[in-house]
């Protein structure tokens, strides 16, 4: 994983268990609309530091602001569906037999790993990668593997690879791998 | 030139393609089994010139080889390139389109047709090729062998001028054409094997990438070089019944011919033919054409007339003409290799002769024509067509056959499906079982684990068979794990929410969540 992602996503954590700090059961929708500027940040944040790497690739005639914010939107609206369902759940456990801070926190560390993939969305903006870490896999937010990709000679040619981390590993991520190198030749996915 | 020989024997080709294969032909000619009929014996090109003949002879085997070319010319094709090259598959429909110089598949396939059933010589088709030059050469015509054996002729070989087609055997395609089967010889030389009698001009041999060759039933025998015997040799004798039939009923209708020698004892012939005389104008006047009616005659005299008949030809008692049309049909079916009922439709028989009829339908797809579809098959593939693309005919039970294709078919699937459930089996191994099955082309599966193994005979060998952009894309959708609901409840998803885009714009809109973005990336970069 990418240094600067890594420490991101352990600035996450830190951000979203600040969060859970401040748990009630009796006031959801305050955890809640906490939770969603926190997502709202940490998502944000990633975006721009994948759109500014080293070795970002962006679409013609886009700045890298542009671009970060048009990702961030779309991952965080996913993200705040997932929290709205889950705000449904508290409310309904709130009034029911309680909810442990433990399970609290460890379902609210799950939104963290989220920002893989809008860090790596944002980062390959301009190469038609078919999925991105923790998108459509079994581990889901957990995926530790990432894109490496190799600019080739000619402009929109590029080679891809799925690169997965020294990790107990789903069955799609290797099947992922099995299927290196993604071939992109003039922006498009061969 | 081709690596294949006719003859695993040496001397059982001819060195040159001279004319003298026809005197090789001569020797079974006079050895060949009697004739019951005014047929040639086997075999001679006079054979064939006779046999061509016979659909004007024989009305109902007129009819037969009518529709019989009628049926193959019309049947539907599918050309189909393992690549997907859409230039290949063009270029070739092109070809069939265009054949015998644009005049059309159709024309192109009854010609061959009525050569495949009424020549032993067969079909012989010519492939044209781009960049082909008339030439003009000398070739050793073959020495007599009789006039040899009967211590005649002691000179040296005698040489005749010939035309050949010169190019490039590897040349682009660019024509197929029927060739009249009576104006081919076989030469019996691997190079050249066929030597053509054009309309005008000296012959010409064509070369053995220019000609493609076809008998029905080849014969055996070394010397006669592929000769084959027709369905019209098989069926000759009948064909010549049925013909001597007919004619006598036409004669015996239309009061032609003679069938019987009258003697009358009594009268002078002069009054005999008086009475004839004015039976016809009779008829005349009354303005018939066949019916003469009764010639009324009144003889003076009180001699006894006699009259003594002599019977110049009769049918024999007890022979029943529709009894011996029947059987000729089913000869005729027999030997082109269709269904008797294709020739004479059911009629009041019971219902239970429908399923006799769906037998016999598909039981003659093992014989005759089908042999020479997959021979068209098989040849346009292998020596016409480009290398990945291949030729299918389909057929009146190409219903039938796709329906229990896709039974079968999915029998397997549902094989693998359970296979899945018990976890026997991955979805990846599923595939590839598919794939091995036919059930899905293998440039569905990314990397095919168990590559060659099987070819059909209407398949080319597979090569570096690459994925299109589309199939490609089709990869990167395959599941990797069964879908919800088989999975072991821990691992079944939950249902994806929708997203909020409203909510999320105003959160990003917000300036403490940008200024706290802002601070998380200025922290992690130092």
């Amino acid at each position: 994983m990418d240094a600067e992602l890594r420490s991101l996503l352990d600035q996450a954590i830190a951000d979203i268990d600040e969060q859970v700090d401040r748990f009630d059961a009796g006031d959801v929708a305050g955890f809640v609309a906490g939770m969603g500027a926190v997502l709202a940040a940490i998502h944000l944040a990633a975006a721009q530091a994948g759109s500014t790497s080293a070795g970002a690739v962006l679409p013609a005639g886009q700045q890298a602001g542009a671009v970060a914010d048009r990702i961030a939107e779309r991952e965080l609206a996913q993200q705040l569906g997932y929290l709205q369902a889950w705000a449904e759940e508290l409310q309904r456990a709130g009034t029911a037999s309680g909810v442990s801070e433990a399970a609290v926190r460890a379902r609210a560390r799950l939104y963290a790993g989220a920002i893989k993939a809008t860090w790596s969305e944002a980062r390959y903006a301009g190469i038609p990668l078919p999925y991105h870490p923790g998108q459509g896999s079994e581990c889901m937010v957990n995926c530790l593997c990432n894109w490496r990709v190799e600019q080739l000679e000619e402009e929109g040619n590029y080679d891809a690879y799925w690169i997965m981390a020294a990790a107990e590993h789903c069955s799609t991520c290797p099947a992922r791998q099995a299927r290196n190198p993604y071939q992109i030749r003039k922006g498009v996915l061969l | 030139m081709s690596d294949y020989t006719p003859s695993a024997i040496q001397g059982d080709t001819a060195d040159y393609p001279g004319a003298g294969a026809l005197l090789q032909l001569g020797v079974p000619w006079l050895a060949s089994a009697p004739s019951y009929t005014d047929l040639p014996p086997y075999w001679s090109p006079r054979r064939d010139w006779v046999l061509s003949q016979t659909i004007h002879r024989e009305s109902m085997w007129g009819a037969v080889v009518g529709k019989v070319a009628t049926k193959i010319a019309a049947h539907s094709y599918i050309i189909k390139d393992a690549e997907d090259s859409k230039r290949r598959i063009g270029a070739s429909q092109e070809l069939m389109k265009r054949a015998d110089g644009g005049q059309g598949w159709v024309q192109f396939a009854m010609r061959i047709v009525q050569d495949l059933l009424t020549t032993d010589n067969g079909v012989i088709i010519r492939i044209r090729r781009a960049g082909e030059e008339v030439q003009t050469i000398r070739t050793k015509a073959a020495r007599p062998v009789l006039p040899d054996l009967l211590g005649g002729r002691t000179d040296g070989p005698q040489y005749q001028e010939v035309q050949i087609r010169a190019g490039s055997g590897a040349g682009r395609i660019t024509g197929l054409y029927h060739l009249d089967s009576l104006r081919c010889t076989r030469t019996g030389n691997l190079a050249y094997p066929v030597r053509y009698q054009p309309l005008q001009g000296p012959p010409q041999l064509l070369r053995w990438d220019q000609v493609l060759m076809y008998a029905d039933m080849p014969s055996p025998r070394a010397e006669l070089l592929g000769v084959g015997l027709c369905p019209a040799s098989r069926a000759y004798h009948k064909i010549g019944t049925l013909a001597a039939l007919e004619q006598m009923v036409h004669e015996y209708t239309t009061g032609t011919g003679a069938v019987k020698l009258v003697f009358v004892q009594g009268i002078l012939e002069k009054t005999l033919r008086e009475l004839i005389a004015s039976g016809i104008d009779a008829q005349q006047a009354k303005g018939y054409v066949y019916y003469l009616g009764t010639i009324l005659g009144a003889i003076p005299g009180d001699v006894p007339v006699q009259v003594k008949e002599v019977k110049l030809k009769e049918l024999p008692h007890g022979f029943d003409p529709n009894r011996e049309r029947t059987n000729a049909y089913l000869v005729y079916a027999n030997a082109i290799g269709i269904s008797v009922q294709e020739i004479e439709p059911l009629s009041g028989q019971g219902l239970g002769t429908g399923t006799q009829t769906l037998v016999l339908q598909e039981a003659s797809q093992g014989i005759g024509l089908a042999a020479f579809l997959k021979w068209l098959e098989q040849t346009f593939a292998d020596r016409v067509f480009p290398a990945s693309t291949t030729l299918e005919f389909s057929s009146d039970t190409d219903m039938r056959d796709q329906e229990a294709k896709a039974k079968v078919a999915s029998l397997r699937a549902g094989e693998r499906a359970t296979r899945i459930q018990s976890g026997e089996i991955s979805p990846a191994m599923a595939r590839q079982l598919a794939v091995d099955s036919g059930d899905i082309p293998p440039e569905l599966v990314d990397q095919d684990a168990t590559p060659g193994g099987t070819l059909a005979d209407d398949q080319k060998p597979l090569r570096d068979i690459q994925a299109s952009p589309q199939a490609r894309a089709l990869l990167l959708t395959e599941p990797t794990s069964p879908p919800s609901g088989q999975m072991p409840q821990q691992m079944i998803m939950t249902k994806t929410p929708p997203p909020d885009r409203e909510a999320a714009r105003a959160l990003l809109e917000d300036a403490d969540v940008q200024r706290r973005a802002a601070l998380l990336v200025a922290e992690v970069r130092g």
